[in-house]
């Protein structure tokens, strides 16, 4: 089962996010980076990811607010690398700005969700897009 | 072989060949009378060919070739005079001679010989023979052998021809041959080399020719072009005589116009100065007439005076008569006092003169006056330097005015950037640990809710409550600071379309309610959509939510034209409001109803007044408690804004 890449640096919305991963039975398995460098080291196998298991994740579930480097800015160079492009990026936010919404969708981002308030909410948008990023999704073999 | 037993005849015997075999048997049977005749036969036959032989013997004597005869041993057993003479030897010493002896090549003597036993003949083989002097001298032998009545040989008879002219001939013909060979390679040798350069002419001949093809066909078009050259050449020589001869006329024109000119310069120059005279004259001439009628009066007053003195004189003249008689006489004494007038008038010239002068001094003033006026002049245009001058002040002014603005729009804008990084943190800073809060409450009612009494359920819940209410809030927040400084897209705007789509959920939702919506025909607007959109929705809104608690709704939204704005507006029969507050309706956070009565986080109205203030409207309201409420809010129409409608 292919892995999930959640990249936010809030401990709390990695808890509930995570919380409402379980509640799903999402059985892929999540690795949390918390920032934009950590995320770009895990997908280069670099660091304290190097001897990882080689392969892209399924999806990247993407905060934009980060230190260090932003959701906006992973996204970005994501989009321009030959080996990541097709990575779907699902941008998981509590921004509803006009302006990002802009800046993701011109970044080339497959998705953007804003986080709900209600947790049961959270939930149903975990489920929604594990269902259909990690299952229905089709994505060309590597 | 029976009937062969039989004795031949004689005839039978002679006819039988030389040679024939006989058998030893038959030639028992028949040889005695055979071999008598036969004998006898041959006696006759021998001195036949003893005499033919001494006449064949001179032939051979004679011969110019050599003839010879060879024992079957190699021994010479006869010779000619030709073989003589051909060694030197004389014919007794060379009988019983080796042939070898007198031949350079003995082996070749060998070869023939054997030849001749094996062939029995042997033609045109050569040998040189050596004479006794030392000489050798070739020639060409043809020999054959001659055998007995039994077939053995006997000798070999051989006959040779000197062959040293032929050799000789050959020799020449060989070295003609060679010599022919050679200069035939030689010429051929010249040949290929004279037929490449050929080759290589007739190429360069071909380029040439084409070459000359190429020239010729540049010399013909340069010789066409030359031609048209030649031809517009032509031409143009014609329009260059022509163009002269204009120019000449131009020329002449020319002078005459400029004599023209300067006739009109001169003559305009005149003009002025007539002109000048002229005004001087009028000016003048006004003044005069203003003295001429302050003298008129004078003179009417002068009249009625001298009206009144006619009268006088009347009376005066009766007695003038007297007079007159009087003067008659006194005529004379006058003539004597005309002598005195005349000197008077005299006198009175020379006031004239002193007149003129006057004149002059008056010219004199009216120069003065002229200087003065020039003064003036200067004066006025110091005046008008000095008004440039302050109007460069002014610009400097509006210059500086100008920077200030631009400083001050700089300064504008980068609080507005301050707002909106403000706004952006709100909206995630602010939204994060509300959410949270938000999150963790929701797990703990799942995992832990049955734990709670229900007092602590109670409270969950409010806190649930305040949470959603504060997130409303901050939406609310964010909203109105979007709306005051997001960039406006204007475009003409159906009204009617906007409101339409807006009510359309209403009334699935309120389903229960019984709520008239009455739509009137609105014109057209020129805004931004989604801020109009927003006006809409909470003006609406607003009117459903506070028409809650009346029993039938009705809600009416429409628009007035007026001479350059519109005024649309919405009018509910809900619970209306105290006009005395009317001023907080459009303040942020203001509410005028108790909250639950009515929820809502007071932001509505003022996000609306800020949205329908940066189109450059007014929005204002009027209500009575209880009788409902009317919000209206004007736009600029079409009518009096052609340019910035487009």
């Amino acid at each position: 089962m292919k892995t999930i890449l959640y990249v936010d640096d809030n401990p709390l919305d990695i808890e509930l996010t995570l919380e409402a991963i379980k509640e799903n039975q999402i059985l892929n398995p999540i690795i949390v980076a918390n920032d934009g460098l950590e995320a770009l080291a895990y997908l280069k196998s670099e660091g304290i990811y190097a001897k990882r298991k080689p392969g892209n994740p399924c999806m990247v579930l993407l905060d934009l607010k980060m230190p260090r480097m932003d959701g906006l800015e992973f996204l970005a160079i994501v989009k321009k690398a030959e080996n990541y492009k097709r990575i779907p990026v699902i941008l998981l936010t509590s921004s509803r700005e006009e302006s990002d919404l802009i800046k993701g969708y011109n970044l080339g981002v497959n998705a953007y969700v804003v986080k709900p308030l209600d947790f049961l909410a959270l939930i149903e948008v975990v489920k929604q897009i594990g269902i259909f990023w990690a299952i229905i999704n089709e994505l060309p073999s590597e | 072989m029976t009937n062969k037993i039989c004795n031949p005849t004689n005839d039978e015997i002679t006819k039988m060949p030389l040679g024939t075999k006989i058998n030893e048997f038959e030639e028992k049977e028949t040889s005695i009378t055979a071999l008598i005749i036969a004998k006898e036969q041959a006696e006759a036959k021998n001195v036949v060919m003893i005499k033919e032989l001494e006449h064949y013997r001179n032939f051979f004597k004679i011969s110019l070739d050599i003839f010879l005869t060879v024992g079957p041993d190699g021994m010479i057993t006869d010779v000619n005079m030709a073989a003589e003479n051909a060694v030197g030897i004389p014919r007794e010493k060379l009988i019983g001679k080796e042939i070898s002896t007198y031949v350079t090549d003995s082996h070749k003597v060998q070869a023939g010989h054997q030849q001749i036993i094996r062939e029995g003949v042997i033609v045109d083989h050569e040998l040189n023979l050596k004479h006794v002097n030392g000489a050798t001298t070739p020639f060409l032998f043809n020999a054959s052998s001659y055998k007995d009545s039994d077939g053995k040989i006997v000798g070999v008879f051989a006959a040779g021809r000197n062959i040293t002219a032929t050799r000789k001939a050959e020799d020449d013909l060989t070295h003609l041959k060679n010599n022919l060979t050679q200069l035939v390679k030689q010429r051929a040798e010249e040949l290929i080399l004279v037929n490449k350069e050929l080759a290589f002419q007739n190429e360069e001949k071909k380029k040439r020719a084409a070459e000359l093809i190429i020239a010729n066909k540049e010399l013909t078009f340069q010789n066409e072009e030359k031609a048209d050259r030649a031809a517009e050449l032509i031409i143009a020589d014609k329009e260059l005589a022509f163009q002269s001869e204009e120019k000449a006329d131009r020329a002449a024109e020319l002078v005459i116009a400029d004599k023209e000119l300067a006739f009109q310069s001169e003559e305009k120059a005149d003009r002025a100065a007539e002109l000048i005279i002229a005004n001087k004259e009028l000016a003048f001439q006004t003044e005069e007439k203003a003295d001429r009628a302050a003298e008129l009066i004078i003179a009417d007053k002068e009249l009625a005076f001298q009206s009144e003195e006619k009268a006088d004189r009347a009376a005066e003249l009766i007695i003038a008569n007297k007079e007159l008689a009087f003067q008659n006489e006194e005529k004379d004494k006058r003539a004597s006092e005309l002598i005195i007038a005349n000197k008077e008038l005299a006198f009175q010239s020379e006031e004239k003169a002193d007149r003129a002068a006057e004149l002059i001094i008056a010219n004199k003033e009216l120069a003065f006056q002229n200087e003065e006026k020039d003064k003036r002049a200067a004066e006025l245009v110091h005046a008008n330097e000095k008004l440039a001058c302050q109007k460069e002040k002014i610009e400097k002014f509006n210059n500086q005015l100008e920077c200030r603005v631009i400083e001050r729009t700089a300064e504008l804008e980068s609080l507005n950037k301050e707002l909106e990084a403000f706004s952006y943190s709100m909206s995630h800073d602010l939204k994060a640990p509300l959410r949270h809060i938000a999150g963790y409450i929701s797990l703990l009612i799942k995992k832990y809710g049955s734990l709670f009494p229900k007092e602590g359920e109670h409270y969950l819940d409010m806190i649930s409550f305040s949470v959603e209410n504060m997130n409303e809030l901050i939406e609310g927040l964010l909203h109105f600071s979007r709306s005051g400084r997001i960039d406006m897209n204007k475009k003409i705007l159906n009204m009617n379309e906007i409101v339409n789509t807006l009510i359309q959920p209403i009334k699935e939702q309120e389903i229960e309610r019984k709520i008239e919506f009455n739509i009137e025909p609105m014109p057209l607007a020129f805004g931004d959509l989604e801020m109009m959109k927003s006006v809409w929705a909470n003006l609406i809104e607003n009117a459903v939510k506070f028409t809650r608690k009346e029993d039938f709704t009705k809600i009416v939204i429409g628009a007035n034209e007026e001479k350059d704005e519109n005024i649309y507006y919405i009018k509910d029969n809900g619970v209306g409001f105290d006009m005395n507050y009317s001023s907080k309706l459009f303040t942020v956070f203001q509410r005028l109803h108790l909250r639950k009565d009515y929820e809502g986080t007071g932001i509505g109205l003022a996000t609306v007044k800020r949205v329908i203030t940066r189109h450059g409207g007014k929005i204002w309201a009027e209500s009575k408690v209880g009788e409902g409420a009317s919000f209206y809010f004007s736009l600029i129409n079409r009518k009096g804004n052609e340019k910035t409608w487009k």
